[in-house]
């Protein structure tokens, strides 16, 4: 049979290093993943090949998680002139522990390096010099949140430059609550309305 | 009540001191195949730090690891918070009793999306307030 493209719909919100091109056999079993590159597949009904077929281990859990770390991290040597060291060692900490293997559960997807990257150009495009907290959405993008007083702003970071962004404001007696998505170059616009400096700028 | 790991939680920063859920808690995962995937409490019993113990066992029980992180919580909920924080939103939320293997008290909450960071901000700071941790319920190995 003829090897069919793989769907590479699940890899769509990996970093672009982890997105492997693939075939596959379709030969009505799992699909095991072989690097294009590197090796040739054939069904058992095609010509001999010369070429070896060699499986390749699927990385582990952890090298998964240390992968996408550290791909954030070297992303972020390249910008490291226009972070302060302190905000740095910060994020990178906060990077660590989110990936903390002992603590991972489940089928949630590592950091996605469009996701950090938006967060980064955040920062530094607005001068973000207080947190944010990070978690971690299933898909692999950051939820950068603020908490100030009795306020809260949480942004979650879309790769390609994209926020959704949700607040609750205490006024008196009164919670104002907003959402929306945006570009990341007009968040501050479009968080100015509920004070934004008072979230974005340290105290 | 739903399993909540360390990485969906809100954290200091610089101190890594627990500050409470955050919305991420509460975002879809692989596993929420029919639903928001939660535990029924009182399919164990009466409500008593024992069912939060046999809940969360249950819980781990149906995990493929079997094991849950030390820093990981169970955050829980009556389920008529849950449904009217739904309809806050315009969702009809139902909470379907859906035993899974190794966990008979495992349920669904259906109907629910999580396109909307409104309700699921609020799931966080206000409907999901009882917080066990992990740790804390000295769970058997």
């Amino acid at each position: 049979m003829q090897p069919v493209p793989l769907d590479l719909t699940l890899f769509g919100s990996l970093p672009d290093r982890a997105r492997p091109a693939f075939t596959v056999p379709t030969l009505g079993e799992s699909a095991i993943a072989f690097p294009q590159a590197d090796f040739t597949i054939r069904s058992e009904t095609s010509q001999p090949s010369r070429s070896v077929t060699v499986p390749v281990a699927e990385p582990t859990l952890g090298e998964q998680l240390f992968d996408a770390t550290a791909q954030a991290k070297i992303w972020t040597s390249k910008v490291a002139m226009h972070l302060d060291p302190t905000t740095r060692k910060r994020f990178f900490s906060q990077l660590d522990r989110l990936h903390d293997e002992d603590e991972w559960v489940g089928a949630d997807l590592p950091v996605n390096l469009g996701s950090y990257k938006g967060l980064i150009r955040t920062v530094v495009k607005f001068g973000i010099d207080n947190g944010p907290s990070l978690a971690l959405m299933p898909s692999g993008n950051l939820l950068a949140m603020w908490e100030v007083d009795s306020n809260r702003l949480s942004i979650e970071f879309i790769p390609n430059d994209r926020a959704r962004w949700v607040l609750s404001r205490k006024l008196g007696e009164y919670i104002e609550r907003a959402a929306g998505e945006t570009a990341i170059e007009r968040l501050k616009a479009v968080l100015e309305p509920y004070d934004a400096d008072g979230w974005f700028v340290g105290r | 009540m739903r399993f909540v790991p360390k990485n969906k939680q809100r954290r200091h920063p610089d101190t890594d001191a627990y500050q409470g859920l955050s919305p991420a808690a509460f975002a879809l995962r692989a596993e929420d195949k029919g639903g928001l995937s939660v535990t029924w409490l009182e399919y164990f019993g009466p409500a008593s730090p024992a069912n939060v113990v046999a809940g969360a066992l249950a819980y781990r029980e149906s995990l493929q690891s079997k094991k849950l992180g030390a820093e990981g919580l169970f955050a829980a909920a009556p389920v008529a918070a849950i449904t009217n924080m739904g309809k806050t939103y315009g969702k009809a939320l139902r909470v379907v009793h859906a035993p899974v293997p190794g966990n008979d008290g495992h349920a669904e909450v259906r109907h629910f999306t999580d396109d909307d960071l409104r309700l699921l901000d609020q799931l966080a700071a206000d409907v999901f307030s009882q917080i066990h941790f992990v740790k804390a319920l000295n769970l058997p190995k």
